[in-house]
């Protein structure tokens, strides 16, 4: 077992689906192409169309079970609300229905259901990129193209830092707790209850910053030599970067056509 | 070695990120009225400056976006308030609580107006959370767009502004000199707190 797993760094890090072993940023390329068509056609078919195509491309990389619950349960929290906001307020000429503060419109609900839409994709967007992309490939591939280590160290800290700090958070609030701060009652009991159990977690975090720093330049962080990496990419092949390009082009074409049009 | 101090400040950026998440999530959990995600952004911005400040709004928005995709539309808010904290903090205003106060109100209100703009052109004017209710009230109640999207941002923006600032200048209160000592905008605290 221990040879196989040092024996898988030794080659760029695939796995069996192509999709999943196009590189992050062309990853990141399509999906955003594929948004932007929502901004130039202002039907809501397109947009819907558009999160089907998102659907199926989550089932093409295998990863539709993480894909369709996150999906599901930030798209049918925002786009009704997105809909029923505009549905509700929006003035309009063409009333359906008025009572008092209420009043739905023909205009209020086209509007809603655009917006609605859009937001579907957006949605769409985010999660795909959550399920079809690792946080350290993409830093690995953002650091191809120039960007510094330290911003990869940045971002991929940031997300464990938010864990960890979470964990953090439930353990004060309890030692809060059995000292005898009430983190339950009327608002201004809680809002006394906020300082006590953020600042102990703030406070600790920013002490650990210090060594964090000390500790890493003994290990030349702050060095100005090339970096060497564990896990590596492929570098884009051939086929992926024209498929790249034929999308962009593809819809760039579309755009045009639907604006000329 | 080029300079401990940025050192330092690659590993304040993430803390920044984790606390503003984090703030957030105690404020659901204590049931509180605001949304107090900010906490990180203000303090960083204040104690490390204007350019921290800015990462961390960045940074922040696109790992909201992922549970919270319409705020990624906001990505200039959160990034204006890492200035504004920085330059504030700069300024001394985080040195006591009447200025902290005043800090607090004067980036709501100039958040809140930038946040409207930005509802008024990307969503006809209706916020993305509750402020898009209010102004949705506002609107029916036969306030025009605009006035309604102006008002419903700018009120929930001060609202919520002027807490999160007490709550930063709280915090800061609290760092030991010996890390204040090394911050872009530490000189500024200590000077302060010497008088």
């Amino acid at each position: 077992m221990d040879e196989t797993f040092i024996n898988s760094y030794r080659s760029p890090q695939l796995s069996d689906n192509w999709l999943l072993n196009v590189n992050p940023l062309n990853k990141i390329n399509i999906y955003v192409a594929l948004g932007l068509i929502t901004i130039f056609f202002q039907h809501w078919q397109v947009n819907v169309a558009i999160t089907f195509l998102f659907v199926l491309l989550a089932i093409a990389a295998g990863r539709f079970k993480n894909f369709i619950g996150p999906f599901l349960k930030l798209g049918l929290v925002i786009g009704p609300f997105f809909f029923i906001v505009r549905a509700i307020f929006w003035p309009g000429e063409n009333l359906i229905f008025n009572y008092g503060i209420i009043n739905i419109t023909q205009e209020g609900i086209d509007l809603g259901i655009q917006y609605a839409t859009i937001m579907l994709v957006v949605c769409g967007i985010l999660v795909l990129c959550t399920v079809t992309i690792k946080a350290e490939d993409l830093t690995y591939s953002l650091e191809q193209i120039g960007v510094p280590h330290n911003v990869s160290f940045m971002i991929l800290s940031s997300l464990q830092l938010i864990i960890d700090l979470k964990d953090k958070t439930k353990v004060i609030m309890d030692s809060q707790r059995s000292r005898g701060i009430e983190t339950e009652g009327n608002v201004f009991v809680r809002i006394k209850a906020f300082v006590p159990v953020l600042s102990p977690l703030f406070l600790g975090a920013i002490s650990g910053a210090e060594e964090k720093t000390i500790a890493m330049d003994a290990r030349a962080f702050s060095s100005a030599n090339p970096n060497t990496h564990l896990r590596f990419l492929r570098p884009a092949p051939g086929m992926e970067k024209i498929l790249v390009l034929a999308v962009d082009l593809l819809i760039l074409g579309l755009i045009i056509m639907g604006v000329v049009l | 070695m080029k300079n401990r101090n940025t050192g330092l400040l690659i590993f304040l950026i993430p803390i920044g990120v984790a606390v503003n998440f984090v703030g957030g999530q105690i404020a659901v959990l204590l049931k509180l009225p605001l949304f107090l995600d900010t906490i990180g952004t203000f303090t960083i911005g204040a104690i490390a400056g204007p350019f921290a400040g800015v990462i961390v709004g960045l940074l922040t928005c696109l790992s909201i976006s992922i549970t919270n995709p319409q705020s990624l539309f906001y990505v200039i808010n959160f990034m204006l308030m890492g200035f504004l904290a920085g330059y504030l903090g700069k300024k001394g205003f985080f040195t006591s609580i009447k200025k902290t106060l005043g800090a607090g109100a004067i980036m709501g209100m100039i958040v809140g107006i930038s946040g409207s703009l930005i509802s008024y052109f990307l969503f006809n004017g209706f916020g993305v959370s509750g402020t898009g209710v209010l102004g949705g009230i506002l609107m029916g109640a036969g306030v025009p767009v605009w006035a309604s999207a102006f008002i419903s941002n700018m009120s929930v923006d001060i609202i919520d502004k002027v807490p999160t600032a007490m709550v930063a200048y709280l915090i800061i209160r609290n760092i030991p000199q010996k890390t204040l000592v090394k911050l872009p905008n530490g000189n500024v605290f200590l000077n302060a707190y010497k008088k």
